[in-house]
């Protein structure tokens, strides 16, 4: 009981730190900016990454989301909501992406052979995820593999938690399906 | 029907089991399904197996070399531009001024020109022009 009241008391204290930080970040104070891209620039990465499966366009995508975060934070109302409104731009920018690779279809370079079987795994897990549609791969991979809650995801992606719900059961359907295909052939 | 619908409503469990815990109504009906149906059954481990490769599949991230650096040059040159956009008043009143000064240079430059006189004035200039002998004490200038 103790040990969370006290992981709310230091919950809160990083709210609060935060919010210093936001609000000094829109006076452009170079300090509080440096902040806040180390406190969220590992996450935004990795985030990045896994919905878009390539490590040098996750970069692309999280300086991106840096720079229009930073650049429209004036229109931020509430200094609290930062992170989130941080990881939505994020979510959004690698919709557009996987929409616009999915309008262009890129040929799979067999070159590349599989190195053992993590990698191979990685391989067949790209490849079944290229072929969903990008809101259905996006709520999959942040359920999944970020661990987010329907409420997250629902904010996240700017949708009600119903939507959120139908689509990752349609998601989780499709994905086994489409990923029995690849194993079996 | 009816055997296809339950099947529906246990995929559906299925998923679901992974994200809360079941009522004990919903883990019965699941149990006693999946018991009786093998498509149902496979469903279920076949899932449970994708999604966990799925999770598995996530690549070790390691610290991005000049990712802060970068992003932090690329904000102030955001910066920069933000404060010139092309209708900031200092930008116009300075394109403005620079017209005028540019305008006013033309004008004072003029007059130092090798002139090409107007057709007007050139054909008053009698004094270039060549001169004719005078017939009848008529001159036959031009």
């Amino acid at each position: 009981m103790l040990d969370g009241a006290l992981r709310r008391i230091t919950r809160r204290e990083a709210i609060i730190d935060e919010i210093r930080w936001v609000e000094r970040c829109r006076g452009g104070d170079e300090t509080a900016l440096n902040v806040l891209i180390d406190r969220h620039r590992l996450r935004i990465i990795r985030t990045a990454n896994n919905l878009l499966r390539d490590r040098y366009e996750a970069e692309d995508v999280a300086q991106e989301t840096f720079l229009k975060a930073f650049r429209e934070i004036h229109k931020l109302r509430d200094d609290r909501a930062f992170s989130g409104y941080l990881y939505r731009i994020c979510v959004r920018l690698c919709m557009d992406r996987l929409r616009l690779k999915r309008a262009e279809p890129s040929e799979f370079d067999s070159s590349q052979e599989p190195e053992g079987p993590s990698v191979e795994n990685r391989v067949v897990i790209a490849r079944v995820l290229d072929q969903l549609p990008a809101d259905l791969r996006t709520t999959l991979v942040l359920r999944e593999m970020e661990q987010l809650s329907y409420e997250e995801i629902a904010e996240w992606m700017g949708v009600p938690v119903g939507t959120v719900r139908s689509r990752l059961h349609t998601a989780r359907e499709r994905f086994r399906r489409l990923w029995l295909e690849a194993v079996a052939e | 029907m009816i055997f296809e619908s339950q099947c529906q409503k246990t995929r559906r469990l299925i998923g679901e089991s992974r994200d809360r815990e079941l009522t004990s109504q919903e883990s019965d009906f699941l149990e006693a399904h999946v018991g009786r149906c093998p498509e149902c059954e496979k469903s279920r481990s076949l899932s449970a197996l994708a999604l966990s490769l799925l999770r598995d599949s996530a690549e070790p991230l390691d610290e991005p070399d000049r990712f802060k650096s970068q992003l932090v040059r690329r904000w102030r040159t955001q910066r920069v531009r933000g404060r010139f956009h092309f209708w900031s008043p200092i930008a116009l009143g300075t394109a403005i001024g620079l017209g005028l000064m540019l305008a006013a240079l033309q004008l004072i430059q003029q007059p130092l020109l090798p002139s090409v006189q107007p057709s007007g004035e050139a054909r008053n200039d009698s004094s270039r022009l060549p001169e004719f002998p005078e017939i009848d004490g008529v001159s036959r200038t031009p």
